[in-house]
């Protein structure tokens, strides 16, 4: 089962990467958030098979009789779920002001937004010729 | 020893946070309100601090469950230490901030956002679970995010993007980091985790295969909040855009949150066996790269904000350095220099505010002249700017000391690189002196737009306090060295951290009836 | 001998910075005021050496006073020694401060701001002098160090606009900046390596400190410092273009005092360094070459104060040759050094008067060039041949003629050259470099002389001789501008005329008296010539080659120092290669980052597989097909997540991305999580929504080539596979973890709902374990978590501040054509919805109520509320949802974050950590009273986790005004 699991993971991270290196920021955004699945998948699987040694399968984490599966990665997981909404939330409407502000979601384009200026002392007219000149 | 009050410092940012939504129209009660909370905090810290001046470890159990089974808050000397210089800088920023933003942005939730801000760092400072660490800073960068857009202005938006979508992939791999380390140990509790680290290794049963690859993935998620090489690329890009308060609150506090996390879990947990084999070099390598990189982009920038926030990388790399050396000196210079660090280079970035609210710019050809103007912004800038150069007897010096001193036995070229970096540093904190306070501008700069209320009481108040606190710890360097030392012993031998937290001697039981 | 009360010394050293700033509190005008309190500063400094000179004798260098402990820890304590060397440096700092005080009154006349700024700078300057010379512990050394370059750096750029003068001061102020970190580099080996960080303990000890590689490293880190300070070749171009400060800062920094801190450094190190086989042949070789350098380069200047400085730099290179000639003995263990104090103050007493001569000379006749002295004599310039007198006297000093002070130290040095060529005939060389350094100096004495005359050999002519207007006129004051040169020039005379005057000072502080010869003190100046010897015939020869050199044609043309470029092209190639190099990195192209990045990682990690290739090991026992349906639904997964980059109509992705949602639903029922499942099922719902909303908010795609896909590929598939593959190893190690300690999670299971003695009957109370996590065992977790939903949310209207709603709860529509106020118009959504919502409700309350032993909980009833919510606003619109929830839904975050709070802050008023939760705190109900505290908690989640999300929907939802 974890090696199902490692798999899913392995796919859903790859493909979230290939949108992040795309040129437009809402498959950035589509990958970001399909990276969040492959996390709660990977952490998911700390809790070790549900299947049984036996063949049974373990039960929910809701006490009762027979054996239980390890409760604290879902615990983690409802709470990346939830971080994960959050950032989400935030991100998509940084999306729409950043179209609003630049009018574009190209990364290209934005990459030209305020780029850093070269200092005008690398012209070589400056800071040139000897020292000295006429003392008090 | 045991201490549930801790708690309040996170309870309090939290719960002034959520009165300042209630008031979010009125800036005076938010302000206020504020105040009394950063100021609350900082003297519960400082009163810890003398507290356990002598090493000792003050710890609360959440929820009174026994550690490492409920998430426990650690304040020893490393974080207590932090904790009180963070609470320093954000008192002097928030103050400066009454007078240099427009009242509109304040408005826009600015007065809960830095309270969250400080939840999240305290939380990251106290914390002894490693996945509560990633809650922490989950909550420390969401507002962060919230305050680098705050404004709204085309600038910021242009930017920010990055900033987010940097950090959310490495936050995804803390996670998944964490999930990894439970599964490897069954626990998230980082004392514990020594404990069985240690245990594994010295039974020789060794550790689980994978581990190093964790701790790797764990140092790639702090180097990309610390901004270290080659992970720092959020960081010049987005600096120079967010407002001055916020762009010197974050240069004092973010990275060097990153920073903490590695200070605390590599010589803890993560650089224990081969995986101090692995780590160590990168860890070197990042720091000279850092250092020397980060210098010579600082340099050849031209305008005062970018200078300074390149600088930050190119002083992150100086705790590295003392961080990578793993011996109690080097992690205790590697603090004492971070603590100087956040104080001075958030005074200058609040220089740099008041810079440009005379001259309308930060561009080095449109400043010029301001000694004449204004003295005091002249004084404080030249002595905050001679610390982070790190000539005596300003607080820097003794930083740069320890590292070097200690780094000329094994690593003796970092210690070089660490010394050339302080000359291009002179070099650069120069340029901004004689250009914008000595000479006259190049180009006519034109009036000042009327950023925030027009008196700069509130700014001269900040800028004044953090460059006292900067002056202070440079003629007190004895008892704040001294507690970083204490510091560093407690990381090299954790023993006493984790009998304090305790995890498995569980022979008191923590709480007890109520 | 009485110990030495440090406190003393202390007050020593600070007198002058403490008179410098207090002046600062005088009135603007009283200017004479002003002087008189600065010149107390050095003035006091002088006195308290001199009482300690009676008082204590002078201490032999191994004996430091007791220190005051400032930095035990770091080895920087306030400890200081007061030896000769240290007294004689003192004496002179202090002497000439008070003098220099005196001249720049007349210097800057009655200029009130430019005195006041001044004399602190100065004031600070005197202090760091002090120090450094006075100083024991090397650490302290190193401070006062680099106090001397700041403060030099403001008195070099005392001319704030000058955009010249400010480069200059930069300069000086990084080269010797850079000296001084390399001292420091220097002390700090040195410090380590012998284990004393106090020059006295140092001396004591010098003996033993042997030779090894670290010692080495230590002596050259410090000599580089000592040279960058002393301006020795390389480093030298700084003081010729330091002479565009004040003359007063001239005279005193860059002749008298700062310029020799480098030689007083060597002095100090040659008891320590000086057997080092090493130390000879470094600091000789260099010292010789600036020697003769900076002779020949003084020589080809036409202007007044750059010709002095390059006269000082040899004159220092003579010093540090001096020096390094110290290291050289003969087989008695006679060393060849002698008399060097008297030496250096010698060269002080003759050039700073010529630096006081050229100021008063710009001010009274306006010359500045060799030119405009020509034929000063015959002017009718008030004082001019005064000034021309003492110019010329310093002069003949300069040349160093016999009946001066300045003939015996140079007979002195020959002597040693000598001495030293004894044992190694290779310093012949120097012998020759020194005679022709010697020689340039006659030259310039000669052309001096001849300028001033108006002779025809002199410098210019008539025409040249263009009298500037003079400068201040002289008020009472005017006298300070001559007497302080005119009464150093006479102190070389007495000295050289009647040399028991002179040895009654220094031969008490003289250290190194060797040469029998001169056992008894400096000899009457015609001793030399009654028994002749190597060193009277070399300066004969100098004197007499001298002369001719000055008097002929030669090497009259002004040269440009090639050495001044080194600082201003290594700043530009450092800017120009800097820049390059940052922003070869910092392109500010997220794809460049998000590559980098990506690549790091991989590299890393493929780093530690390669220390611990045990990772790269396939673990053994996996069983792939034990369940089919966890098969089947991870092909599903997969598939959702493989079309995702294939489809491009973008709804269309959005529900691909949704289904892969599902289908992850699918996997957790699977992994028997309910609780999971449920948040699952309904965040996936509200992230459609949340999708598809801003969709239609952003701009279309526009269509251009897409980046070629294989290089991301590649790069993905890397990534996926390390994240994939750690999963497995650690997934692994979960099935295989040994069951010697508890995991959290079986802690979980025993106390869910009962307590154990281990928590003393401390039990959660609840039958879901995973609730009971979420709001008791890991409630911190749960308290920060909705702070992240709260912070985003506050960070959302933020940035998008809701528009002013009409009195009448009306909308304006800003973006016409998009939907309307109204809602969806669409009759079957409608009643579908009229008839799900009270439902949703109910199973929200349900979930709420139930979520401590069943599945639910605060998270998935607040979902559960949020999505009924946001389907009720799709169908109705704003309006009938505004009358749903008339309250913005800020407030119901406001609520839920108070309570949560609340409930987990309140155990601390009963002195017990935050969020303990009910049941033991409050005994009285047990069970009942527990769950209360659990489920008020949960509830505060519940409120959050609705106004986070209705708010977010709702917020972009009106921009569509939807």
């Amino acid at each position: 089962m974890t090696t199902v699991l490692a798999i899913c993971v392995t796919v859903i991270v790859t493909v979230s990467v290939y949108l992040m290196l795309s040129r437009e920021l809402k498959s950035i955004a589509m990958g970001v958030f399909l990276l969040g699945h492959g996390a709660n998948l990977s952490i998911i699987a700390m809790s070790g098979s549900p299947v049984l040694p036996g063949g049974g399968l373990r039960q929910p984490p809701i006490l009762g009789d027979g054996i239980l599966v390890d409760a604290l990665p879902q615990a983690l997981i409802l709470t990346a779920i939830v971080i994960n909404f959050a950032v989400m939330g935030f991100f998509l409407t940084l999306l729409v002001l950043t179209a609003r502000n630049t009018g574009t979601l190209n990364l290209d384009e934005l990459a030209l937004e305020d780029p850093p200026v070269a200092s005008p002392e690398l012209e070589p007219t400056v800071d040139g010729g000897p020292g000295g000149g006429v003392g008090r | 020893m045991r201490n549930d009050l801790l708690g309040l410092l996170v309870v309090i940012p939290l719960a002034t946070a959520v009165a300042s939504v209630a008031l979010v129209r009125r800036s005076r009660p938010q302000r206020v309100l504020g105040l009394l909370s950063l100021g609350s905090m900082l003297v519960l810290a400082v009163g810890w601090l003398s507290e356990i001046r002598d090493g000792d470890v003050l710890v609360s159990q959440m929820g009174a469950w026994p550690a490492p089974f409920g998430i426990t808050l650690v304040f020893d000397s490393l974080s207590g230490l932090l904790l009180c210089t963070g609470l320093v800088v954000a008192l002097g920023c928030y103050v400066h901030s009454f007078s240099v933003l427009e009242p509109e942005t304040e408005r826009r939730y600015f007065h809960p956002l830095v309270q969250l801000l400080m939840v999240g760092v305290n939380q990251c400072f106290l914390t002894g679970d490693l996945f509560n660490l990633f809650v922490g800073f989950e909550i420390m960068l969401m507002a962060s995010y919230g305050l680098l857009v705050i404004g709204a202005s085309r600038r910021q938006m242009a930017q920010a993007y990055k900033y987010l979508v940097l950090n959310l992939i490495a936050s995804t791999v803390f996670v998944i980091s964490a999930g990894l380390v439970y599964g490897m140990f069954g626990t998230l509790n980082l004392a514990d985790l020594a404990r069985i680290v240690d245990a594994r290794v010295a039974s020789g049963e060794g550790l689980p295969p994978g581990f190093v690859g964790v701790s790797v993935m764990l140092l790639f998620v702090f180097g990309a909040k610390g901004a270290f090489f080659p992970l720092w690329f959020w960081l010049p890009d987005t600096y120079p855009t967010c407002p001055v308060p916020v762009a010197a609150l974050f240069s004092g506090l973010l990275t060097k949150v990153g920073v903490y996390a590695v200070a605390r879990t590599f010589p803890l947990v993560f650089a224990v066996g081969d995986a101090r084999d692995v780590v160590t070099p990168l860890l070197l390598a990042s720091a000279g790269i850092t250092m020397f990189l980060g210098v010579l982009g600082a340099v050849s920038q031209h305008s005062v904000r970018r200078i300074l926030a390149v600088h930050v990388i190119s002083q992150v790399g100086y705790m590295v350095f003392g961080i990578a050396l793993m011996t109690t000196a080097g992690l205790a210079g590697a603090l004492y220099y971070m603590v100087q660090h956040m104080v001075v280079k958030s005074s200058l970035f609040l220089c740099c505010g008041v810079m440009e609210h005379h001259a309308g710019s930060d561009d080095l050809d449109r400043l010029g002249g301001l000694l004449k103007r204004d003295r005091f912004l002249g004084i404080a800038f030249f002595v905050a700017a001679m610390s982070l150069v790190g000539l005596p007897p300003l607080s820097g010096f003794f930083g740069k000391l320890v590292l070097v001193r200690e780094g000329w036995t094994d690593h003796w070229w970092l210690s070089v690189v660490a010394l050339l970096t302080g000359v291009l540093t002179l070099v650069s904190m120069l340029k901004i002196w004689t250009r914008g306070f000595w000479l006259a501008p190049v180009a006519a700069a034109e009036p000042a737009p009327a950023a925030g209320s027009g008196d700069l009481r509130g700014a001269y108040i900040g800028i004044g306090f953090l460059v006292a606190v900067a002056v202070l710890m440079g003629l007190a360097a004895e008892p704040i060295y001294d507690i970083a030392f204490h510091a560093g012993e407690q990381l090299t031998d954790p023993s006493a951290y984790i009998g304090a937290v305790n995890p498995r001697g569980l022979a008191a039981v923590p709480g007890g009836g109520g | 001998m009485v110990p030495v009360d440090p406190a003393l010394v202390m007050a020593a050293i600070g007198a002058p910075v403490v008179a410098g700033t207090a002046t600062l509190l005088l009135p603007r005008g009283r200017t004479s005021l002003r002087v008189l309190l600065a010149t107390c500063g050095p003035l006091a400094s002088l006195l308290f050496v001199g009482a300690h000179l009676r008082r204590y004798g002078v201490a032999s260098n191994e004996e430091g006073t007791t220190a005051i402990a400032w930095v035990p820890s770091l080895n920087l304590d306030l400890g200081f020694l007061v030896d000769g060397l240290a007294t004689f440096f003192a004496l002179l700092i202090a002497g000439v401060g008070v003098l220099i005080v005196l001249y720049s009154r007349a210097y800057f006349g009655s200029d009130g701001p430019s005195l006041a700024r001044f004399f602190p700078a100065l004031g600070l300057f005197t202090t760091a002098m002090l120090g450094v010379v006075l100083a024991d512990h090397m650490l302290l050394t190193v401070l006062f160090w680099e106090l001397t370059s700041i403060s030099s750096f403001f008195l070099i750029g005392w001319d704030r606009d000058d955009e010249e003068a400010v480069k200059r001061a930069t300069q000086a102020f990084v080269t010797t900046g850079l000296g001084g970190l390399s001292l420091l580099g220097g002390v700090l080996l040195l410090g380590d390596a012998t284990g004393s960080w106090r020059w006295s303990g140092l001396v004591t000890g010098a003996s033993d400190i042997g030779s090894g590689g670290t010692i080495v490293a230590a002596f050259i880190l410090i000599f580089i410092g000592a040279a960058s300070k002393s301006a020795q070749w390389p480093f030298h171009y700084w003081l010729p273009g330091a002479m565009l400060a004040p003359t007063p800062v001239s005279a005193y920094l860059h002749s008298a005092t700062m310029v020799k801190a480098g030689v007083f450094l060597l002095g100090r190190l040659l008891p320590v360094f000086g057997l080092l086989s090493l130390w000879l042949p470094v600091v000789v070789a260099f010292g010789a070459v600036t020697m003769l350098l900076g002779a020949v380069l003084a020589l080809q200047q036409h202007e007044l104060k750059r010709m002095f400085a390059y006269a000082t730099v040899s004159q220092l290179g003579l010093f540090v040759c001096m020096y390094g000639l110290g290291g050289a003995t003969d087989g008695h263990g006679v060393s060849a050094i002698d008399w060097d104090l008297s030496q250096i103050a010698s060269h002080a007493l003759y050039k700073a008067p010529l630096f006081l001569v050229a100021g008063a000379l710009a001010h009274r006749v306006g010359a500045r060039r060799m030119s405009e002295l020509f034929g000063l004599w015959r002017r009718r310039v008030p004082g001019a041949r005064l000034l021309a007198v003492i110019l010329l006297a310093a002069g003949y000093a300069l040349a160093g003629g016999p009946g001066t002070v300045s003939f015996v130290a140079k007979e002195l040095f020959f002597g040693s050259v000598r001495h030293a060529a004894g044992t190694r005939p290779l310093l012949v060389v120097v012998a020759v470099m020194a005679v022709l350094a010697a020689m340039c100096n006659v030259a310039i004495a000669v052309r001096l002389a001849a300028t001033v005359f108006g002779w025809r050999t002199g410098v210019g002519d008539a025409a040249g001789a263009s009298t500037h207007g003079a400068g201040h006129g002289n008020d009472r004051w005017g006298a300070v501008l001559w007497l302080p040169a005119a009464g150093l020039v006479l102190l070389q005379y007495v000295g050289g005329l009647v040399p028991t005057v002179w040895n009654s000072v220094f031969g008490r502080l003289e250290v190194n008296v060797n040469d029998e010869a001169f056992a008894g003190g400096l000899p009457w100046f015609w001793e030399p010539f009654l028994h002749p010897g190597v060193p009277l015939a070399m300066s004969m020869a100098a004197i007499v080659l001298g002369i001719a050199l000055g008097c002929s044609a030669l090497m009259r043309g002004q040269v440009d120092d090639v050495h001044d470029r080194i600082y201003p092209e290594s700043y530009r190639l450092i800017l120009r290669y800097g820049h390059r190099a940052f922003h070869r990195v910092q392109t500010g192209h997220l794809r460049h980052y998000l590559v980098l990045m990506f690549a790091m990682l991989l590299l890393s990690i493929s780093w530690a597989a390669w220390i611990d290739p045990s990772m790269l090991r396939l673990p053994d026992g996996l069983a792939p097909f034990e369940s089919l349906s966890g098969l089947m639904l991870g092909a599903v997964v997969c598939a959702a997540a493989i079309a995702l980059p294939l489809v491009s109509e973008r709804v269309v992705r959005v529900l691909v991305l949704g289904a892969s949602g599902f289908a992850v639903v699918g996997l957790y029922l699977v992994y028997q999580a309910p609780d999971l499942a449920l948040t699952q099922l309904m965040f996936e719902i509200i992230s459609v929504i949340l999708f598809l909303l801003v969709l239609r908010l952003l701009p279309r795609p526009d269509r251009r080539p897409r980046i070629s896909p294989a290089p991301r590929l590649v790069l993905a598939v890397l990534v996926g596979l390390v994240v994939g593959w750690m999963t497995l190893l650690a997934g692994h190690a979960a099935e295989q973890r040994g069951e010697e300690v508890a995991t959290l999670g079986e802690f979980f299971e025993e106390h869910s709902l009962h307590g154990s003695e281990l928590t003393d009957g401390h039990g959660g109370g609840g039958r879901n374990i995973v609730n009971v996590i979420l709001v008791d065992f890991r409630g911190f977790d749960t308290l920060g978590e909705i702070t992240v939903l709260a912070t985003a949310a506050l960070g959302v209207w933020s940035m998008l501040p809701g528009r002013r709603r009409h009195r009448d709860g009306g909308f304006p529509r800003t973006v016409p054509g998009v939907g309307s106020p109204a809602g969806i118009d669409s009759l079957i959504l409608r009643t579908a919805v009229q008839l799900v919502f009270p439902l949703t409700m109910l199973f929200a309350v349900y979930a709420a109520l139930k979520g401590h032993d069943g599945p639910g909980g605060g998270f998935i009833a607040g979902l559960v509320t949020a999505v009924g919510l946001c389907t009720y606003r799709m169908a109705f619109g704003q309006r009938a949802f505004h009358r749903l929830l008339p309250i913005h839904p800020r407030w119901l975050v406001f609520v839920g974050l108070s309570v949560a709070a609340g409930v987990a802050a309140l155990p601390l008023l009963l002195g017990q950590p935050l969020l303990r939760s009910g049941s033991a705190t409050l005994s009285l109900g047990g069970e009942g009273l527990h769950l209360v505290s659990a489920m008020a908690f949960d509830l505060g989640v519940l409120l959050v986790v609705v106004g986070v999300a209705v708010g977010m929907i709702g917020r972009l939802g009106e921009e569509l005004n939807w």
